[in-house]
């Protein structure tokens, strides 16, 4: 592949073919027999104890993994893997066989929702932005948790969110975004911002505005991996996990853009957006971003309207990110569907092209010895079932989430009919993902 | 009003059930395709402003012709379908100089204004591609390859 194929495209070469429309209704109509199954049948009162629950592991497997040896065997397994990834950026030639856009794109952002799936909230051990301001302030001899000042609680996650929108516009949007250039130019921006933020709010700011350590910790929550709120490690179910998650302001616009976003990027792969924005004016870039902006938008309205009205008919004003947790699961399961086969095919081929960072030849760590195996590309049956499979499991986890929230919070003779709104663009958002893979 | 106690249980019935529907509804056409390779292509290029392209195709070769004037991109369909293997016969004509591009098959051909320039290849994988210029960056027709 040239460089000029990099300039018009994301990472990956092929996609998925359009799944057919019976599997398309057949999940339709699934989630929405399902979802009023669940309204209808399920608990009464909420069962869901979040961090206080849990089936407590061995003792010896908290210890070890909280021993300063495993903390920093992975602090600084994520600075080399780093340091490898920025020569690669900085030193190697900008073709398409230079690894960082497939580093970035798919080994980092899509393969953190298979580790955090398996193991929880994994970045913030591996952070290497993290790592460097905890080493600088080590050499100060500060305390890297506390800042000049503290961080407003009204703050929540929104930085998060505002840098999660950056880096899906950085993904999906922005001109040449798979040349080294643009990549070393975001990241040198988001880096020097967060060392700024940390200097300025201690490490805490790590957790409320990096956008890889807000993915992890969203998607870790559907972990079967948790912590009691004594630091235990715990195995609990996932949606017992996800009740754990902090509702903090911010957290709709987070979970908002992660969904928008993906929905954006499936809508931009069809014929008709390229029709559409190859006969605008505007340019692809403009319309991009204000797609890209309109989808998380659509998502962030519909859902805090749907609150709103289920809060109306409960007849109680509860936190405005009560139940921002719920759409967790609807957005990973469309991650799933929709970037699978891009994370087996890309990544392998992303491991491959990571032997030779600077294009000399070299085969570091033997991993350009590695055979691709393309195996998932010749399944598109399988690849269409999992798909809508991973969409319709994640509205129902998504239905239950918001259901158990609002038999605690809602008055329990209003709790059902006050969960119809919710319910209602939960099918939406199932229906538009299923569309989209029919037809985009 | 117990049944619901684990929802795990009805995660675990539906998989299953989804997968099912698939694999019953159209399970030929995954057993032959074994291919362990990245999508092979073999490719032949030719650029004849004399002769009407299509003329020579055999029927069963499926003959996408697509005219670009003006930035604008003029074809019959968005998509088309074609068997995985089969050969497939694009004849492109822009008014300017550009590139000619099969993203995800690595085939490129270099297009002289106003000269229509045909393109055959094969895609052996299954997936959608896309066709595509790459100095104005147009999206001509998406190939889903089954």
């Amino acid at each position: 592949m040239s460089r000029a194929a990099l300039i018009a495209h994301g990472v990956g070469g092929r996609q998925d073919l359009p799944i057919p429309f019976e599997l398309a209704v057949l999940g339709a109509a699934l989630a929405l027999v399902v979802s009023f199954l669940i309204l209808g049948l399920a608990w009464k009162e909420s069962r869901y104890r979040g961090d206080d629950s849990g089936l407590p592991l061995p003792e010896a497997l908290t210890r070890a993994a909280d021993s300063p040896w495993l903390r920093w065997t992975l602090r600084i397994l994520g600075l080399v893997v780093a340091a490898c990834v920025t020569l690669a950026a900085v030193a190697g030639p900008d073709l398409a066989t230079n690894p960082t856009a497939g580093v970035v794109y798919v080994l980092l952002w899509v393969g953190l929702v298979p580790a955090s799936l398996l193991l929880g909230p994994v970045w913030r051990l591996v952070n290497p932005v993290r790592t460097v301001h905890l080493l600088l302030c080590r050499a100060l001899r500060l305390d890297p948790a506390a800042g000049v000042r503290r961080l407003p609680s009204w703050v929540g996650v929104w930085p998060a969110a505002g840098w999660l929108l950056a880096f899906t516009w950085l993904e999906l949007v922005a001109p040449d975004r798979a040349t080294t250039p643009v990549i070393r130019a975001w990241f040198a921006v988001f880096v020097g911002v967060s060392l700024v933020g940390a200097v300025a709010f201690g490490s805490r700011w790590f957790d409320r505005a990096d956008p890889f350590e807000a993915y992890s910790t969203l998607v870790g929550r559907l972990s079967w991996l948790g912590r009691r709120r004594d630091g235990r490690l715990v195995a609990r179910r996932p949606l017992e996990n996800l009740d754990g998650l902090p509702a903090r302001p911010g957290l709709t616009a987070a979970v908002a853009v992660l969904l928008g976003s993906t929905m954006y990027d499936s809508a931009s792969a069809s014929p008709w957006w390229a029709r559409w924005t190859q006969e605008s004016s505007i340019g692809a870039t403009m319309a991009g971003t204000i797609g890209l902006l309109a989808s998380a938008a659509l998502v962030y309205a519909t859902f805090a309207f749907a609150v709103w009205c289920a809060e109306l008919v409960a007849g109680i004003r509860s936190h405005a990110d009560a139940f921002a947790h719920s759409v967790v699961p609807i957005a990973v399961g469309y991650v799933i569907a929709h970037y699978l086969t891009l994370f087996v095919l890309e990544g392998q081929h992303t491991l491959v092209l990571l032997a030779d960072p600077l294009g000399t030849g070299a085969n570091w760590f033997g991993l350009g010895d590695l055979t691709e195996n393309r195996w998932l590309a010749n399944q598109p049956t399988l690849v269409a079932s999992l798909q809508v499979a991973a969409i319709v499991i994640g509205h129902i986890l998504g239905i239950v989430s918001a259901h158990d929230r609002a038999v605690r919070l809602f008055p329990a003779r209003r709790a059902l009919v006050a969960q119809l709104p919710l319910l209602a663009v939960m099918v939406g958002y199932t229906v538009i993902g299923l569309l989209l893979l029919f037809a985009a | 009003m117990h049944a619901f106690r684990r929802p795990s249980a009805w995660l675990c019935a539906l998989v299953p059930l989804v997968l099912s529907y698939g694999l019953a509804g159209c399970g030929g056409d995954s057993g032959e395709a074994a291919a362990p390779a990245p999508a092979s292509t073999t490719a032949s290029l030719s650029t004849e402003p004399e002769s009407p392209p299509t003329a020579s195709a055999s029927p069963s070769t499926p003959v996408i012709e697509i005219h670009i004037v003006d930035g604008e991109v003029h074809t019959d369909a968005d998509r088309v379908e074609v068997a995985s293997g089969a050969t497939i016969r694009l004849v492109v004509t822009s008014d300017v100089d550009d590139e000619l591009h099969i993203h995800g098959a690595d085939e490129t051909a270099a297009l002289v204004a106003s000269v229509p320039t045909t393109l055959e290849f094969t895609i052996s994988e299954p997936g959608t591609f896309d066709v595509e210029t790459h100095d104005s960056g147009l999206l001509l027709v998406q190939l889903l390859v089954r």
